[in-house]
């Protein structure tokens, strides 16, 4: 192993933050914003589980509880399920697990970064009085262009400037996998998440600009004028629906796909095993990608389309539980005749297995059209993404700092704290979503921040709020354990978990030009899920 | 003929336990040999600490587990169309009711056979309560098959008849339908189900469900329904 | 080896991207206090040291790349992929057009205003396409014959034929906004016509700019036949704009116009 050539970048200077090209650099302050805009996302949401507890206006206005639902969700979705890991991991693994120095683009890499931070400065300055946005993450109009829903532009342009910064990192992403792979790495022995990650991309590449288009055509008509959604002279508020989802719906896999790429990687090295079906695996997430394309018309079941149309996407979005269904026997079937060791990077992982499983079975109902015409807006909608979004996708995020925390930071998280948060967030969250499930069947509505006092109702959502309560706990514990790492973490060695994966290669924590001088040398037979000792810890 | 409270809640209720048995039996077949898994191949220094590197995968297995959802998807899927078809297909001789959503609240025309309005009734926006002035209220018959078609005045709203389990969205510039049928009197709620607002929440109606000699009376004119039907909240 | 010399050998650290990222933030604030707030002066000030802050980042961070480093022939996946997404775009406004077209097949042709000249729509086609080809030579020129005088002539030749195109353009807007009453707000047609037409202009005005600046680039010898990858970035995607011409001619003006 070479000798570390780096200062850690945590002595790194704020001009020097500022100015970096450097892709780890890039990526901890990609993941870092992501992170802050999660806990404030996070307390937003604390504070709906407090209104919505009982029924009556306790705790804020109906119109500042539609602005914290709008920043709740557009934040947690734009900022944490996309950009805090595919910014932050993102960039951070992609040069280190294909033996590259950089990617592609280093400066473009820089701009994506100032760009993402430029929409979370907007979505900051909402937070002045005055300047909210309350037209839901969905933004449908024509009430997003009714005086009600308050300053439009802000939310059109927190989405361009997303746009700028996705386009921007997909294009770099993606050349620096087709060009810049070490000798030795070919598709077939590429790990897991980066494929993930390219598919992620591919989907933004081609997804983010239909998001942009209807945004920008929401813009022009609040403030040019124009006829997109005004039905009286040509227009249609179905036109935003469908190019909005023509970008949402993929989106909603750009957030998990990754994801799946983490649960590959670590639950391969604390099973001791290769993963099981790793041509499958790659063919699944190609597979959900293609599909993710042709089905965002779920998500307009009751909007008034033909009934042709939704029955045909009713069956294809049906087709996506296939692949999806692959990847997870695969990963069931490689905990079998493994050597399983659970530390907290693994609990996290098989817990969110487990519940993405909750998630995306209950996401059936919603894709059955017969069902969805029950359902649709229904808090079980929301049960069913938070499955999906609020554990398997934080759940998977979280395993992921502690996992590769040792090569970010030097040094280890501590494993006792990553427990007992994995069993607090575990809990709470069950606690907190599954209620929400069943109000959802019991008719109750979202986006109701008062509903009358149906006993079933009042009683689901005050036990949501308990588990709300839990959950935070959980991830201050999380946090917590985050700064007790870097502070005064135990120092890591180089390989700790002993994986055969490219990115253990070198030293912990990543020196700035990753391999040194020329691309690392790789065995014959190079595979990332080539176990061999076993970890010493 | 057993009591079926209403329609189309009866077939989205069946819809629904099939969801749930297939999704109950899917989380077990693999979770339980996950589980499984975890607990029988634990990591044990100097005994167990690499895992099996032979296995890579299993063509036999890859496939069947490919072959198997997509026939329970698609048989599925095929039956929430069955369904479905009975959900959009309007039962003949329904009464048809025009409403229109605005923000926040619901007017609804009575229209007779020619589509001439016979009655309407508007709901106002009550931003702090969910009480409902009497003379507010759908009057609807039991036991009869409604037809609502949908349409709003201003931004998008969604017509939620809570006991039928059936919602349709109101939508500017375009004429939606649903229909339903309730077969017990009584008041049930409706809600708006798409957002709309500051009001969003507060954007409901009451459905009084009575027998259908009361709602010819009442659709005539001045029958005082107020003290005939019991009060009953679902 | 020290942590400076890492710095120096590839770019961990450059000066450009951050002043080019605060001006793309202060631009759409510019744009919501002029449009929101009705501050105008306040959003022209702001839009002003916008463009200022853009352009300097910009400038100096192209001038790093020629100055200092090798091309590492990147640059031409980066322009294709990012093409893909512009098709997208595009799509999004196609969307909205042909779904009111054929929602309202009926009431059409009331829409369309006597000006819309198909001769117009003619003449501007044949423009981009004389310029499609004059690109190709002067990238021919660079790649192949390493000439970077014949480039620029070329280069040269496409610029003042884009320059042509849009000015015709907006001689035919300006007619039909104020003599014909055809605006943005008249109804669907009006808001498709010109917001497709806008975007490809301000496609073929960004095309433009690049122009310029590989102009200059080999006017000043710093493109040469070893870093072409520039030219051919701006080629591809005039090309693209040419394409796509074609695609909104034939749905602005073609289908747009005839009133079935
Ligand atoms: C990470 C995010 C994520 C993921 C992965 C998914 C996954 C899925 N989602 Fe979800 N969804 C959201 C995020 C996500 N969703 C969000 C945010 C919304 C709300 C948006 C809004 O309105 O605000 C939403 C809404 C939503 C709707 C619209 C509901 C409505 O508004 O009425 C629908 C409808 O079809 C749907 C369906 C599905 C399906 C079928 C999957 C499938 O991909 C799930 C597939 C997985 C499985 C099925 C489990 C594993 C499979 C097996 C074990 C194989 C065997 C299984 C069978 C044979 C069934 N989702
Ligand atoms: C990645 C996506 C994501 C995540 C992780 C979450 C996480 C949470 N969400 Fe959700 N949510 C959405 C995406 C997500 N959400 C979306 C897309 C919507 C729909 C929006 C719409 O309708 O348009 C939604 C809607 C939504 C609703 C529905 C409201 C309605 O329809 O009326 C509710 C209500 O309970 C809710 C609650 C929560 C809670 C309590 C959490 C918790 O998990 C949060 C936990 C985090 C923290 C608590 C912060 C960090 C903790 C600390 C710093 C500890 C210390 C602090 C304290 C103790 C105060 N969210
Ligand atoms: Cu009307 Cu919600
Ligand atoms: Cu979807």
């Amino acid at each position: 192993m070479r000798e570390a050539v780096s200062v850690p970048w945590f002595s790194a200077g704020l001009k020097e933050w500022i100015f970096t090209t450097d892709h780890k650099k890039i990526g901890i302050l990609y993941f870092v914003t992501g992170l802050v805009a999660f806990i404030i996302a996070g307390i937003f949401g604390l504070i709906i589980r407090f209104e919505q507890n009982s029924p009556g206006f306790q705790v804020v206005s109906p119109s500042f509880y539609n602005y914290l639902l709008t920043g709740h969700g557009a934040v947690m979705l734009l900022w944490w399920a996309i950009g805090a890991h595919i910014g932050g991991f993102g960039n951070f693994l992609l040069p280190l697990m294909i033996g590259a120095k950089d990617v592609a683009f280093p400066r473009l890499n820089a701009l994506s970064y100032w760009a993402f931070f430029g929409a979370t400065v907007i979505v900051l300055l909402t937070l002045i009085p005055g300047n909210q946005i309350k037209m839901m993450w969905t933004g449908y109009p024509p009430y997003a262009t009714h005086p009600d829903a308050g300053v439009t532009a802000f939310y059109v342009f927190a989405i361009h400037l997303l746009g700028v910064s996705s386009i921007a990192t997909a294009v770099n992403f993606i050349t620096t996998y087709i060009r810049m792979r070490a000798p030795g790495i070919g598709f077939w022995n590429t790990n897991l998440y980066i494929h993930s990650l390219i598919v992620a991309n591919v989907l933004q590449l081609i997804g983010v600009p239909s998001l942009g288009g209807a945004v920008t055509m929401l813009f022009l008509d609040k403030y040019l004028g124009t006829n997109f959604f005004n039905p009286s002279l040509g227009g249609d508020p179905l036109l935003y629906q469908n190019v909005f989802w023509f970008y949402s719906h993929p989106a909603v896999y750009v957030m998990i796909i990754p994801i799946f790429g983490f649960f590959s990687e670590i639950l391969a090295t604390f099973s001791r095993k290769p993963i099981f079906g790793y041509k499958s695996m790659v063919f699944a997430i190609w597979g959900i990608a293609v599909v993710s394309f042709i089905v965002w018309m779920h998500h307009m079941f009751t909007s008034g389309i033909p009934d042709w149309a939704r029955v045909l996407m009713s069956y294809t979005t049906v087709l996506v539980a296939v692949p999806t269904g692959v990847k997870i026997f695969n990963w069931v079937a490689t905990l079998h005749r493994g050597a399983i060791i659970l530390r907290s990077p693994m609990l996290y992982t098989l817990g969110g297995i487990f519940m993405f499983l909750i998630g995306g079975l209950t996401g059936i109902p919603n894709a059955l059209v017969a069902i969805d015409l029950g359902i649709h807006d229904s808090l079980s909608v929301v049960g069913h993404f938070h499955y999906v979004l609020g554990m398997a996708l934080t759940m998977g995020i979280f395993g992921a700092v502690i996992y590769w925390f040792p090569k970010i930071t030097g040094r280890m998280y501590p494993e006792n704290l990553g427990k007992i948060s994995f069993w607090l967030v575990f809990i709470g969250a069950n606690v907190l979503y599954f209620p929400q499930l069943l109000a959802g069947f019991l008719g109750m509505p979202r986006r109701y921040p008062d509903y009358p006092p149906i006993a079933e109702w009042v009683a689901l959502n005050q036990i949501s709020t308990i588990g709300a309560l839990i959950l935070a706990v959980g991830v201050l514990v999380f946090l917590v354990g985050m700064i007790k790492g870097l502070t005064s973490g135990e120092k890591a060695e180089d390989n700790p978990w002993k994986s055969p994966s490219l990115e253990w290669r070198t030293s912990s924590p990543a020196p700035v030009d990753n391999f040194g001088e020329k691309p690392p040398k790789l065995e014959e037979d190079y595979h990332p899920y080539k176990y061999g000792a076993p970890p010493t810890f | 003929m057993e009591e079926v409270f209403a329609y189309p809640a009866k077939w989205w209720n069946e819809a629904v336990i099939v969801w749930l048995v297939v999704a109950v039996v899917i989380y077990a077949v693999t979770a339980i040999p996950g589980l499984y898994f975890i607990m029988k191949y634990r990591f044990k220094p100097g005994e167990r600490e690499i895992g099996d590197h032979e296995k890579h995968g299993h063509w036999g297995l890859e496939v069947l587990w490919t072959i198997v959802p997509t026939i329970i998807v698609l048989v599925l899927a095929t039956y929430s169309f069955a369904v479905f078809k009975k959900q959009r297909t309007v039962p003949e001789g329904a009464l048809t009711l025009k409403v229109t959503g605005f923000m926040w609240g619901w007017q609804v025309e009575y229209l007779d056979d020619k589509g001439n309005t016979v009655k309407t009734i508007v709901t106002s926006y009550n931003p702090t309560s969910y009480e409902v002035p009497e003379e507010q209220k759908i009057v609807v018959p039991a036991g009869k098959p409604i037809k609502v078609l949908l349409t709003s005045m201003d931004v998008i709203h969604a017509f939620y008849v809570m006991p039928a389990r059936i919602l349709e969205d109101a939508v500017p510039g375009r004429i939606t339908y649903l229909w339903f049928q309730i077969n017990k009197p009584g008041e049930y709620w409706v809600f708006c189900r798409e957002f709309c607002g500051t009001g969003h929440s507060h954007m409901f109606a009451k459905l009084k469900v009575v027998p259908p000699e009361q709602f010819t009376a009442w659709l005539k004119g001045g029958t005082d329904l107020a003290k005939k039907t019991a009060d009953k909240n679902i | 080896m020290a942590q400076g010399a890492v710095h120096e050998a590839h770019h961990e650290w450059s000066v450009w991207p951050f002043p080019t990222g605060i001006g793309t933030l202060l631009v759409p604030i510019a744009i919501t206090l002029v449009f929101h707030y009705q501050k105008h002066l306040a959003g022209l000030l702001l839009g002003g040291v916008a463009l200022v802050l853009i352009l300097i980042g910009v400038a100096g961070w192209a001038n790093e790349h020629f100055a200092k480093e090798s091309d590492t022939g990147f640059g031409w996946l980066g322009t294709f992929s990012f093409l893909v997404s512009e098709i997208v775009i595009f799509g999004t406004l196609f969307a909205a057009f042909w779904m009111a077209r054929t929602a309202h097949a009926d009431k059409w042709g009331d829409w369309v205003p006597e000006g819309v000249s198909l001769g117009m729509a003619g003449i501007l086609t044949l423009i981009l396409w004389a310029s499609s080809f004059t690109i190709f030579k002067a990238e021919t020129a660079l790649e192949e014959e390493g000439d970077s005088g014949k480039a620029l002539m070329w280069t040269f030749l496409t610029f003042v034929l884009g320059v042509l195109f849009v000015i015709l353009h907006m001689r035919e807007w300006a007619h039909l906004w104020t003599e014909e009453g055809f605006t943005l707000s008249s109804n669907m047609y009006g808001t498709g016509f010109y917001s497709l037409t806008g975007l490809h202009t301000s496609h073929v005005i960004v095309g433009l700019l690049a122009q310029l600046y590989v102009m200059w680039l080999l006017a000043t010898g710093k493109m040469t036949k070893e870093k072409p990858t520039l030219m051919k970035g701006v080629s591809v995607y005039w090309h693209f704009v040419d394409v796509m011409w074609m695609l909104v001619a034939g749905t602005a003006y073609l289908v747009g116009s005839m009133a079935i």
